[in-house]
């Protein structure tokens, strides 16, 4: 399944609900491969509520303002251990301070750019944290939007969840 | 040896800030950015494998992505700084010839290690290097004193564009 590229808006109005997501997808491919020379590609959108992450380590990010909703990358403790090798030159064997470290700056940057991107103003970002351990869970509100970009790459796969809610109320 | 240069008004603009940022400021802002850009774009006379760079994140994971990727461009003299306090501190105690600097960080923000360097009457060049590129954060940074924005992500190739305007050639 591809998922629409979005042009950069200048526009301060929040976009609609398609580019809203395809804007995180976007900013996603380009820090994987601006900063691994990662290729990745999107393999399938769900929805889902109450999501079980099925990975090892969880980058989370609050944003809030004229968007309110959360952003979670979530990754399998093997694709961390490559991304590693990729930035700091050597392969850890278990989920380390530089791993958790590492997740959280990638999600800080999708995060980031993709504020930057949508063009939006009034929205903020919180701080990213980091969730380690194996079938860990992270929900979002029943009345949030919620989708699961389900990304793939030689590396392994990985998750962008975004849970939002826009405030047209859509 | 530091030195200025008069550069025209379209150079700074395509130097300093993306044009799409320009076109879109008020002719106030405008008018602010090119004459805070003007007063803070210097070049250094070093050459990149004489240099002393200071690396301020309080992300150890970013230190290094931004040391291997100043290695990569030639720079091989780093010094560390894992919050703003440590990074005035450092810069205090090392005749740095350049900065690149976070920021968000604790104890002092990238914008207060700016500002309390260029109280200093430091001119060296200090390259903000962030996640942060609202219109608004951009133009604090450079009233402050910030001579140039490298946006996350960014590549080696980002990281020798930016510093090679403030070195010798």
């Amino acid at each position: 399944m591809s998922v629409a590229l979005a042009p950069k808006s200048n526009e301060s109005k929040v976009p609609a609900y398609d580019n809203f997501i395809a804007t995180f997808a976007v900013c996603t491919k380009k820090v994987f491969s601006t900063m691994l020379g990662w290729d990745v590609v999107i393999d399938q959108q769900t929805k889902s509520k109450g999501f079980l992450a099925k990975y090892d380590v969880s980058g989370i990010i609050g944003f809030s303002g004229a968007v309110r909703g959360t952003l979670v990358v979530s990754c399998a403790a093997e694709m961390t251990y490559s991304a590693a090798e990729s930035f700091l030159g050597s392969r850890p064997n278990e989920i380390t301070d530089d791993i958790v470290d590492l997740v959280g700056e990638l999600t800080n940057m999708i995060g980031g750019s993709s504020k930057d991107r949508l063009g939006i103003s009034g929205i903020e970002l919180g701080l990213p944290a980091v969730i380690s351990g194996i079938g860990h869970r992270v929900s979002f509100q029943p009345s949030a939007h919620v989708e699961i970009l389900h990304f793939n790459c030689d590396a392994g796969p990985f998750t962008v969840e975004i849970g939002f809610r826009l405030p047209t109320g859509k | 040896m530091i030195h200025r240069t008069k550069l025209s008004l379209e150079t700074l603009i395509n130097f300093q800030i993306s044009r799409s940022l320009f076109l879109t400021s008020s002719k106030f802002n405008q008018d602010l950015l090119v004459t805070a850009m003007h007063s803070r774009f210097v070049y250094s006379t070093k050459e990149k494998k004489t240099m002393k760079v200071l690396v301020a994140d309080d992300s150890g994971v970013m230190r290094k992505i931004i040391i291997r990727a100043l290695n990569s461009v030639g720079v091989n003299d780093v010094i560390e700084a894992a919050n703003g306090q440590e990074a005035i501190d450092a810069f205090k105690a090392n005749p740095v010839d350049m900065i690149l600097t976070d920021w968000n960080m604790p104890e002092k923000t990238g914008l207060d290690v700016v500002t309390e360097i260029r109280a200093t009457g430091s001119e060296i060049p200090i390259i903000m290097v962030t996640t942060e590129a609202q219109k608004s954060q951009v133009i604090a940074a450079i009233q402050a004193g910030v001579s140039d924005y490298l946006t996350k992500p960014f590549d080696s190739d980002d990281l020798r564009a930016k510093i090679d305007k403030f070195v010798a050639v």
